[in-house]
Order: C-alpha cells, then sequence, then structure tokens
C-alpha cells in the first residue's frame, strides 16, 4: 500500500509510472510478435514489376481486367477511367508547355495498370503482355515499358528489413526500460524516506525491500495478466526477463534505507 | 520488558562474546573510534543502566554525536567492545540533529510516522497520544502547517514527539534543545522525566550547553577531545 501511496502523491508521475511498466512489461513481453508484423508490413511493401497499357475505350475494359486477373503471375489488375486518364494527360501536356490543347488529341481511351508476382521471369511478363495484345487487339491497344523495382529501392527495403531483426526488439525494450527506470526514480526518494521512518519509529524491519517487491509484484502481476489475456502468452524467457529487471532494482536501491 | 539479551560490536582490535548486561542496558569498554586521522573517541568506558536519564555534554567536536552512534548501533567501533540491548528486545527512538522531517507533508503526518499498530490498539488512540504529546508541548494549534513553514523550534518539538510516540524504551536525542529557549527546554525535560518515570524510558540527551543541563536530575556524561572527562550526577559538575 505504502508503494501505490507513494505513487499516488504525485498522481500524473504516479499514473505515467504505472503506464510506464505496462508498456515495458508489453515492449518485453511481445517484442518479437511486434518485430514480425514489422517484417510482414516491409514485406508488404514490396511490389513486383507493373506496366500500363492504354485500352481504345469502347473496349469492355472490365472484361480485360477479369481476364487478366485469372492468368498466373498476374498480382494485381488496377482500370483507369477515362476521366483519370484524361486528367493525367491535362497535367502532363501542362506540365510540358508545349501549346498542344487536349482536345486536339484523341483521348477515347481508358487505362489499365498490370501488376505481376514478385519475381516474375521476363518471359512469363512477355507472355502476359502478348496475351492483352491478342485480346485486345494492336490497334486498340497501347503498352508502356515494364516499370522494375529498381537497385536502391531493393537495398533500401533490405536494410530497414536487417535494422528491424537486428536492433528493433533491443530498442523498443531499451527504450521503454530507460523511461521506467527514470520515473522509478522520481519515486525513489520518496518511498526510500517513508520505508526509513518506518524502520525508525515503528517495530518494522526491511520496510524498503518490502514496499518495493509488494509494488513491483502487484504490477507486474496486473499488467502481465491484462497481456495475457489480450495477446496470449509470451515465451518464459521474456517473462523471466522483466522478472529479473524487478529484483535487480529492488536489490539495488533497497540494500539499505537510508535517510536521503 | 527484558534487556538480558544484548548484542555486542566489538573493534578489530579486541574481540569479544556476547555476553549479559546485568542491570547495564549499554556497555562501552574501551571503545575507540576514528574518522580517517581525527579520533573522535579514545578509550571510553562507560555503562548505562536501565531507566537513567542521561546527558552527554561537550563541546561542538567533543565526540558526542559519535557516541550517540555508538549506542544507537549506527556506528561500529574501531576498537573495544560495545554491548547495546537486542532491537527485538529493546526499541530504541532517535532525535537526529537534522531532524529528518519531511518538509511537504504537515506537522501531524510527521507524527503519524510513528504509528505502529503493534503498539496501538487502534488509530484513535494513536491520535489521542498524538493531541495530548501536542498539548503538552505546545504545538496543538500548529498541527496542520507544513513543516517547511514551521520554525526551528516547532521542528524539533514535531520530532521530539515523534520519536515518543514511538512509545520507545530508549529515547537518544542529539541536541534536542537546540532550537528551544530555557522555558521550552525545561518543558521538554518535563515531558520526559513523565515518561521516564511512568514508563521506565531510559533517555540519553546530548547537548553542548552545559549549564543549561546542570539545572536537570541526571547523570552527566562529559567529553572533551574525544575523551571521557567526567561521569556523575549534574547537580556536582
Amino acid at each position: 500500500m505504502n508503494f501505490f501511496k507513494s505513487l499516488l502523491s504525485n498522481p500524473i508521475k504516479g499514473l505515467t509510472f504505472i503506464v510506464l511498466t505496462f508498456l515495458f512489461v508489453g515492449s518485453s513481453f511481445y517484442g518479437t510478435k511486434i518485430e514480425k508484423s514489422l517484417l510482414k508490413g516491409v514485406s508488404k511493401m514490396e511490389k513486383g514489376a507493373s506496366f500500363f497499357a492504354l485500352v481504345d475505350s469502347r473496349e469492355n475494359n472490365q472484361r480485360i481486367a477479369r481476364k487478366l486477373r485469372d492468368l498466373p503471375g498476374v498480382e494485381k489488375v488496377s482500370v483507369l477511367s477515362k476521366s483519370d486518364v484524361s486528367s493525367s494527360l491535362d497535367n502532363l501536356l501542362k506540365t510540358l508547355d508545349v501549346g498542344i490543347s487536349k482536345d486536339l488529341l484523341d483521348l477515347s481511351f481508358s487505362g489499365l495498370q498490370i501488376e505481376f508476382q514478385k519475381g516474375l521471369p521476363s518471359r512469363s511478363q512477355n507472355l502476359i503482355r502478348s496475351y492483352l495484345s491478342r485480346l485486345v487487339g494492336t490497334e486498340k491497344l497501347t503498352m508502356g515499358a515494364v516499370n522494375k523495382e529498381s537497385i536502391g529501392q531493393k537495398k533500401k527495403r533490405g536494410s530497414i528489413v536487417n535494422f528491424i531483426r537486428i536492433y528493433f526488439g533491443p530498442i523498443l525494450t531499451g527504450i521503454m526500460g530507460f523511461s521506467w527506470l527514470v520515473f522509478f526514480l522520481f519515486f525513489r526518494k520518496s518511498i526510500l524516506r517513508d520505508a526509513y521512518l518506518a524502520e525508525q519509529f515503528q517495530r518494522r524491519k526491511s520496510v524498503g525491500i518490502k514496499t518495493l517487491s509488494v509494488g513491483f509484484v502487484t504490477l507486474f502481476s496486473i499488467s502481465s495478466g491484462i497481456f495475457i489475456t489480450l495477446f496470449g502468452k509470451p515465451e518464459i524467457v521474456q517473462i523471466l526477463f522483466v522478472m529479473t529487471v524487478l529484483f535487480m532494482v529492488t536489490i539495488v536501491h533497497m540494500k539499505k534505507t537510508e535517510w536521503e | 520488558m527484558n534487556f538480558q539479551q544484548s548484542q555486542t560490536f566489538t573493534g578489530q582490535k579486541n574481540t569479544g562474546v556476547q555476553g549479559t548486561l546485568g542491570n547495564n542496558l549499554f556497555k562501552l569498554e574501551d571503545v575507540s573510534v576514528t574518522f580517517g586521522d581525527i579520533r573522535a573517541l579514545i578509550n571510553i568506558k562507560l555503562s548505562i543502566d536501565k531507566g537513567e536519564i542521561v546527558f552527554v555534554t561537550g563541546a561542538s567536536g567533543a565526540g558526542k554525536t559519535s557516541l550517540l552512534g555508538l549506542l544507537s548501533g549506527d556506528l561500529k567501533p574501531d576498537s573495544g567492545r560495545v554491548s547495546v540491548p537486542s532491537p527485538r528486545r529493546c526499541f530504541i527512538s532517535k532525535v537526529f540533529q537534522d531532524l529528518r522531517l519531511e518538509n511537504r507533508k504537515t506537522c501531524e503526518q510527521n507524527l503519524w510516522a510513528a504509528y505502529d499498530s503493534t503498539i496501538y490498539d487502534n488509530k484513535k488512540e494513536f491520535k489521542k497520544d498524538l493531541e495530548d504529546l501536542a498539548g503538552v508541548l505546545g504545538f496543538d494549534n500548529r498541527l496542520d502547517l507544513k513543516i517547511k513553514d514551521a520554525n526551528g523550534g516547532l521542528k524539533q518539538k514535531i520530532a521530539i514527539a515523534r520519536a515518543l510516540l514511538s512509545k520507545p524504551d530508549v529515547f537518544i536525542a542529539d541536541e534536542p534543545t537546540a532550537s528551544l529557549d530555557t522555558g521550552n527546554a525545561r518543558r521538554l525535560f518535563e515531558v520526559l522525566n513523565i515518561y521516564n518515570v511512568k514508563k521506565g524510558m531510559t533517555v540519553i540527551w546530548a547537548s553542548h550547553n552545559k549549564e543549561l543541563v546542570k539545572n536537570f536530575s541526571g547523570r552527566i556524561i562529559h567529553l572533551e577531545n574525544g575523551k571521557l572527562i567526567y561521569t556523575g550526577h549534574a547537580c556536582f559538575i
């Protein structure tokens, strides 16, 4: 009780400390899980090669898109409406400032963006492009070049993945642990003083270590109980890690209670 | 109360075994304490009986605080043997020179640090004792005052009251009247005398003011430069 009395003597800092304890326990328990979901997110950023195609607007582009989607090796087909294509072209002409009015151009076509699956060989890509030509007819179709992901982008993504894999877990736990420790130091003095006075003027022994142990065990039990209910059981090593940190902090700070 | 079981602290030069103290509550045999090159206490031999009132006098730096440290068990001797009662059987309350009060708390909140459910039946009983003592020491109308706003005299009274409310077997105070005038010091002594007579509390009181303690009944232990110069009744000094 003395532990929580000391925490609530400064409610804002006290509640922040409680929240930080929860975050520290959570990040230690589920650091690996968070890391894995982040890596999943990064791998989703990886895109296969793609190309654009302009199709005569009299053709049923929805049907073409559906047929393309059925092909093996096609990841995604996006249909760009006539107005989308028209406004893009308008912007392009304005930027180039070539003095050609949009009205002079024949804009009776719609667009398709075809994205290949990751790592699809060029031969298969060419087969898909040939299929599209045959399906629509060459006179009604204009295809752009295949856009491949640049080596720079690949390297960048690779380094993000490596960084997350090596450093994310320790950095997250380190930051949470450090913030938790800093806030604990705010209360250390007040807890120590109360413990010291109890030992001096009441017939009680080892009040400091008991106060801190009861406080930490309560906070740890509540936070881990909530986390395990919500997110499942963490690995035993992660539970042991948090328990060791709390135990060490208790021992280091409460070896001997003194008036500071 | 049984003070027969005691604990003994020995210095490096002498070894001793735990023994009984008889009627002696504290016993110091050839005790010396040094801090670096400074010899705080030199070959002190003395004993203090249960229920005694003892004044430790001497100028600043004479070794009073070191002697109180030995008696309260906070300090260990470099040589000689110190026998003090077991903390399980004899509770010692101290009034420190720096008082050790919590500035952000009120006088009353500081006094509640002495509330121990093993010696008080309930909080009501403690509250009654607290109010009685505050009335006797003359600060009952300032219980809600924060320590940071209190004057030196009031702080000293609060520190003394806190120690007394813990119902100690031994009361040790280091210069408890430093910020009190003669009238207040006399009133305090009367309170300690009542605790001594009615509850058998042993009082050990350090003061640099030899003239003040001469007015009170009790034994004087006079120190000079770490040496015990005189021990005897205050009226003979």
